[in-house]
C-alpha cells in the first residue's frame, strides 16, 4: 500500500505522468489526488512568482450613473492570501469562459447582497512589478488593466 | 543476487516499520486539531463569502470544477435544510459547528477514529466548495488529514485510552510507520518544490524574493532598498533553494538535521513576518516538526549527554 502510494507521489511530483501520458493514470492520479491531497505538484512560486492583481467591482442602481464601489472582504491578512488565490485561479490558464464564469459569480454575489443593483461593472488590473535593475533605472509599480465585463440584471 | 534483493528489501522493512514513541503522534493530534480550528475561526466572518451558496464562487460554480462524486459543502446544507425545515446559510454554519466539534474530539482524543473521519470528510467538502481559494495551506491540512485516517493517534495520551477504547503505547510499530510517511513526504515536498524553483532564472537571480517584497498585496514593510543591494535578494532565493533541495539529504543526517531544521523553520517565519501567510507558515512548520523533531530532540539530548560524560571524565 504504502510503495503504491508514494509511487503514486512519485509519479505526480515528478511530472513523470505528463511524460506517460496515458489517460488511465492520469484519471487515477487524479482521483486519488482529490481525496489525498499528498500527491500533488507542490512547486509554490515555482518556476516564478505569480502576479498580484485588484479585483474591482462597481453597482449601479437603477438610473444610476455614478456607481458605488462594492467592498468584498474584510482586509485581514488571511482573506487577503484567499482572495489572491482566488484571482490567480481567474486567471489560470487565461480562459475566458473561466473568467466569464467567475465575474457572474461576482457580479451575483453583489446582486444578491444589495436587491437594488441592476449593473456590476468588473475590473480585473494587474500590478506590474518592475525587475531591480528596473527599478534602479526609476521604474515604479504600474496597474494596468487585465480584463473588464459587466454583468446585467435580467 | 537473490541474497542481495533480499537484504534490500530487510533495510527497507526495517527502515519502514521501525518502533518510536507515539509522543509526536500526540503532538500531530492535538497541533492538526488546533490548525483546523484557527483556518476557519479567522475566515468566520467572511465564512459565506467564501463558502456560501451564493458567495463569490457559487456553489454551482465550485461543484462542476470538482468530480461530481467528490463530498460538497453544498449537497449537505442542502440535505440537512430540507430535513431540519433551516434555511441554507443555516446549514452551512450547521456544517462548520460539526466540524469544530469534531476538531475539539479530534484535540483531546475523543472517539478519535470517528472524529478524524469526520474532519477529513469535512474539510475536504470545505475545499471542494471553495476550490477558487484553495492555496497551500488547505493542501497541505488536508494531506495531514488524509494520513491522520491511519494514524494509531488514539494511542497516545487520549481521553479514548482513558474510557477504555483504545490502550495507552508509549511506544509503537505503528507510530514508527506514521512519522516514516510524514518524513518521506515532506522529503518529497521540498525536493520537488526546490527543483522547480531551480528550473525558473527567478529563484537564481534574485527577482523571485525582490517581486515578492514588492507585490502590493504582500507589501507588510517597505524593502525597495533591496533594489540596491541586489546580492542579498540573489543570496536569500539560493538559499531557499538550498534549503528545500537539502532537506531531502541533510534531515537523515544526525547533528546536522538540528540546523537544517532551524533552517526550514526560519524560512517558513519569513513567509509568516513578509508574506502575512501564517496559516501555512504554521502547518509547514508543524509537519516538519512532526517529521524529524523527535529525532532532533534525541540528537539534542545525545548531544548533551556526551557533553556531560567529557566534563566527568
Amino acid at each position: 500500500m504504502l510503495l503504491l502510494h508514494f509511487s503514486l507521489v512519485f509519479i505526480t511530483v515528478s511530472h513523470l505522468f505528463e511524460l506517460i501520458n496515458w489517460n488511465p493514470l492520469s484519471d487515477i492520479i487524479g482521483i486519488y489526488s482529490s481525496y489525498s491531497y499528498a500527491n500533488r505538484n507542490f512547486g509554490f512560486f515555482a518556476p516564478t512568482v505569480n502576479e498580484d492583481y485588484v479585483l474591482r467591482l462597481k453597482t449601479f442602481a437603477k438610473n444610476d450613473t455614478t456607481g458605488r464601489n462594492f467592498p468584498l472582504y474584510q482586509p485581514d491578512t488571511e482573506n487577503k492570501i484567499r482572495y489572491l488565490t482566488m484571482l490567480w485561479h481567474f486567471t489560470e490558464d487565461n480562459s475566458t469562459s473561466q473568467m466569464d464564469l467567475y465575474s457572474r459569480s461576482w457580479g451575483l454575489y453583489c446582486m444578491n447582497s444589495n436587491s437594488t443593483v441592476q449593473e456590476v461593472k468588473i475590473s480585473l488590473s494587474k500590478n506590474k512589478v518592475p525587475s531591480m535593475k528596473q527599478y534602479r533605472a526609476g521604474e515604479r509599480v504600474t496597474n494596468s488593466l487585465y480584463y473588464q465585463t459587466t454583468i446585467y440584471a435580467k | 543476487m537473490l541474497n542481495k534483493l533480499n537484504n534490500v528489501y530487510l533495510r527497507v522493512f526495517s527502515f519502514i516499520e521501525t518502533e518510536k514513541p507515539t509522543y509526536p503522534l500526540l503532538f500531530f493530534r492535538m497541533g492538526l486539531a488546533l490548525i483546523c480550528i484557527g483556518k476557519f475561526v479567522v475566515l468566520y466572518h467572511n465564512f459565506l463569502l467564501f463558502y456560501g451558496q451564493y458567495g463569490l464562487i457559487q456553489w454551482s460554480l465550485s461543484k462542476v470544477e470538482n468530480y461530481s462524486f467528490a463530498p460538497h459543502i453544498g449537497d449537505l446544507a442542502l440535505y440537512l435544510s430540507h430535513l431540519f425545515h433551516i434555511s441554507v446559510d443555516q446549514a452551512t454554519f450547521t456544517i462548520l459547528t460539526i466540524f469544530f466539534c469534531s476538531c475539539g474530539c479530534l484535540f483531546i482524543g475523543l472517539f478519535t477514529r470517528l472524529s478524524i473521519i469526520i474532519c477529513f470528510l469535512l474539510h475536504l467538502a470545505f475545499v471542494n466548495t471553495g476550490t477558487g481559494i484553495v492555496y497551500g495551506v488547505e493542501v497541505f491540512t488536508q494531506m495531514a488529514l488524509f494520513y491522520a485516517l491511519f494514524f494509531p493517534l488514539n494511542s497516545t495520551w487520549s481521553v479514548d485510552a482513558v474510557i477504555g477504547i483504545s490502550t495507552y503505547k508509549k511506544s509503537s510499530v505503528g507510530a514508527g510507520m506514521a512519522i516514516r510517511v510524514i518524513q518521506l513526504q515532506m522529503c518529497a515536498v521540498y525536493f520537488s518544490s526546490g527543483i522547480e524553483k531551480s528550473l525558473g532564472i527567478q529563484w537564481l537571480n534574485g527577482e523571485a524574493i525582490w517581486r515578492t517584497f514588492m507585490m502590493p498585496i504582500f507589501n507588510n514593510y517597505d524593502l525597495s532598498w533591496i533594489a540596491f543591494y541586489p546580492i542579498i535578494p540573489i543570496l536569500m532565493g539560493i538559499l531557499v533553494l538550498i534549503t528545500e533541495i537539502g532537506y531531502i539529504f541533510f534531515m537523515w543526517m544526525k547533528n546536522i538535521r538540528v540546523f537544517w531544521l532551524f533552517l526550514i523553520v526560519s524560512l517558513h517565519l519569513n513567509i509568516g513576518i513578509f508574506m502575512g501567510m501564517w496559516f501555512f507558515a504554521a502547518i509547514m512548520i508543524f509537519l516538519s516538526l512532526v517529521a524529524f523533531g523527535a529525532d532532533v530532540v534525541s540528537d539534542i539530548s545525545d548531544y548533551r549527554r556526551r557533553k556531560q560524560n567529557l566534563k566527568a571524565m
